[in-house]
């Protein structure tokens, strides 16, 4: 069995060390041990983002152009009935405000694709801890055109403090990870008013918009993992790790690379 | 226990509060609920399924779940120094996919990268991703080359990579550093006051030179808020001024450094001008009243540029446009501006757009206004050469910067203008004494 080099393990004692220790629990705090239930919640969630991620890139108008994107290939379905429902609830309304109506109909649309599609990866040991996620009910977070924040809960809006302050089991980071996604918006709309334009978006200023999101949010997850698996490292078997990294490469490269 | 039921019924009175106050939504993040879901290994059957020409309909679906496991796999090995690691990483570096490569980078960032890898990185470096240039620079820093080291610094300037390039972000939340750092990479690509037209086509992004910089008669003078985003040219600075000189309406202002110079020369012509007007002599009270206009219309031009922070954007020596004029360069919003020259580290015309608002009051094109269309300042007799060129009337003044280097400004204390004016009322105050004793003799 080959282990992690020291300079690793000292690396992630540091980060550990930096973490802010606030009153909800983190699920990234140092006390805890090697969790494989938790690093299997984590990599669910992981691929919800790449999912989410790769739905926005697919129907984005720059992939439609280029005909792929980051090796993605452009499939506009879901931003085709997001327009075609725009323009028949909003007929001969301008231009823009059936595309910003037609982004907010694509949000609900790729929320339900994701709802349809997502298939919880398995993981080599571990299962889905449901409880480390936010109650049932939670439906993400949003952000309005006042540029606040908000949690969506069963149909409703929610002070995102309040919400987070009232899910005390839940792990801190999901809701860091959910904020932060929304400061990208919570930026771009602050500007907007600012300079005194619309902080509406049209559809595919919104697609792009999220791309940009998706990707923070992928990395952040991703970053959760790699420190949740440096507590494992004394049971880690790069080999193993290697082979199934190789395997997945193999088929997933020559895949992304079809026309 | 006893602190608990206070704070619940708190969250369940700010709850209700919030519900009362909500918004249309305009941008999501999803929930989902992961109980009683397919559980399934994504690269079971996925080359017979999704390898060929025919793909079952649920291919899209498998390979993002490959490729979240392929990145968490990844991340497991990102320490791993066995060369088969450091080969399943090189392979990646030609992946489409840019997290892929990303990781690939920053695991090579981590340590001493393959002889192959330099001029991968550099041109990662020189793309148009902040995401993959940022560790493509933390390779480049590690280069035995001088000019990649210079290269990955002026990098780091905008993007450190304490903000952006360790193992988790600063803060968290709405403090999240790396959020902010996606935020700011969006701003800067957007170059909004810009139109697709009114940028100059045949350039690419150059991220190394991208800056916020701060506006000294904005709101916040000391934020360094102003998007100044950088761009890459074949085309010869001749070419690309004539481009803004057409969107702007008008012809450059003159560099920092040409407005220095020709304030130089002004002011020598002044102090040489003092023995004649003390004399009485007509014709240097002519000159003197042109100098007076020069003088004035570099002003103008020094104040447009302090407000653009040009020297602190390192181009002190590149001409600029912008829509604000000398009525308002110091008061209400910065207006948008351009600036153009040769970089010397990269060797090739460099533009900046500065994102300030696109005035309406400003005519698009065609106009004189500010200072530089009044083309009769500079036309000076002899010995102004300098001015007349910095003044932006003369010949083509864009072409003053080619083949100038952005510099760092220069250290030497040239006269500034404000002794200029003092030599100036010097010379005025000897003259009126001379002249009240004419009139007494």
């Amino acid at each position: 069995m080959k282990r992690y080099p020291i300079s690793a393990l000292l690396l992630g004692i540091s980060l550990f060390a930096a973490l802010p220790a606030d009153g909800a629990m983190r699920c990234l705090s140092s006390d805890n041990p090697c969790d494989p239930d938790k690093i299997c919640s984590f990599k669910a969630s992981l691929a919800v983002k790449v999912l989410a991620y790769q739905a926005f890139l697919r129907n984005s108008q720059i992939t439609k152009r280029d005909g792929k994107r980051d090796g993605i290939r452009y499939n506009g379905t879901l931003r085709g009935a997001a327009l075609a429902e725009a323009l028949d609830k909003f007929p001969g309304k301008d231009p823009d405000v059936q595309s910003a109506e037609a982004g907010q109909i694509l949000e609900d649309k790729v929320s339900a694709y994701i709802d349809e599609k997502f298939k919880v990866p398995k993981c080599k040991t571990g299962s889905v801890q449901y409880n480390l996620f936010p109650r049932k009910g939670y439906q993400g977070m949003s952000t309005d055109e006042d540029c606040k924040v908000h949690v969506e809960f069963n149909g409703s809006q929610v002070d995102p403090d309040a919400f987070e302050a009232s899910e005390p089991n839940a792990c801190k980071e999901f809701f860091d990870r959910e904020r932060a996604h929304e400061v990208m918006h919570q930026r771009r709309c602050d500007a907007a008013k600012k300079a005194g334009t619309t902080a509406s978006l049209g559809i595919d200023a919104l697609i792009e918009e999220e791309i940009r999101a998706y990707r923070h949010s992928v990395l952040l997850t991703v970053a959760y993992l790699r420190l949740l698996k440096l507590q494992c490292s004394a049971k880690a078997t790069p080999k193993e790790t290697r082979a199934r990294a190789r395997a997945i490469q193999d088929m997933l490269v020559p895949y992304l690379g079809k026309k | 226990m006893k602190p608990r039921t206070p704070a619940l019924l708190l969250s369940a009175s700010a709850l209700a509060l919030s519900l009362a106050l909500a918004s249309p939504a305009r941008a999501t993040t999803f929930g989902i609920d992961y109980e009683n879901r397919e559980s399934i290994d994504p690269l079971e059957g996925f080359d017979v399924d999704c390898g060929g020409t025919t793909e079952t309909e649920d291919c899209p679906e498998r390979a993002a779940a490959l490729h979240a496991e392929l990145v968490e796999n990844l991340n497991e090995l990102a320490w791993d120094d066995d060369p088969a690691t450091a080969a399943l990483f090189q392979d990646l570096l030609a992946a489409s996919d840019p997290q892929l490569k990303e990781l690939a980078l920053r695991y090579f960032a981590r340590q001493t990268p393959p002889p192959s890898l330099w001029s991968q990185a550099r041109t990662f470096f020189f793309g148009p991703d902040a995401v993959i240039a940022q560790p493509s620079a933390r390779i480049l820093s590690q280069s035995s080359e001088e000019i990649d080291r210079t290269l990955a610094q002026a990098y780091f300037v905008t993007r450190p990579t304490e903000e952006r390039g360790e193992d988790l972000p600063r803060g968290s939340g709405e403090t999240d550093s790396w959020a902010k750092a996606f935020a700011d990479d969006a701003t800067l690509d957007e170059v909004y006051p810009f139109t697709e037209s009114e940028r100059f086509p045949d350039a690419a992004r150059l991220l190394m030179i991208d800056r916020f910089s701060r506006d000294p008669f904005g709101a916040d003078p000391l934020a360094a808020t102003v998007a100044v985003t950088g761009f890459v040219s074949d085309a010869s600075v001749d070419e690309v001024s004539a481009h803004f000189t057409s969107v702007f309406g008008r012809k450059p202002y003159p560099s920092v450094q040409a407005t220095r110079d020709a304030q130089q020369a002004l002011t020598d012509e002044l102090l040489s001008l003092q023995q004649r007007l003390a004399s009485g002599d007509a014709a240097a009270g002519e000159r003197f009243k042109e100098l007076t206009a020069e003088l004035e219309s570099l002003q103008a031009a020094q104040i447009l540029a302090a407000r653009l922070d040009l020297e602190g954007l390192g181009c002190s020596e590149h001409a600029f446009w912008t829509q604000a004029t000398l009525a308002n360069a110091t008061k209400g919003p910065l207006q948008r501006a351009v600036v153009v020259g040769t970089d010397a580290t990269v060797g090739r015309t460099v533009i900046r757009y500065i994102s300030g608002v696109a005035s309406a009051d400003v005519p698009a094109s065609g106009g004189s206004g500010g200072v530089t269309g009044s083309g009769g300042r500079s036309n000076s007799r002899g010995g102004t050469g300098a001015a007349g060129a910095a003044a932006g009337t003369a010949g083509a003044p864009g072409s003053e910067s080619s083949g100038c280097g952005c510099a760092v400004p220069r250290s030497g204390s040239r006269p500034t203008l404000l002794w200029a004016f003092a030599a100036l009322a010097l010379a005025m105050k000897r003259r009126r004494s001379h002249s009240r004793r004419s009139r007494g003799w």
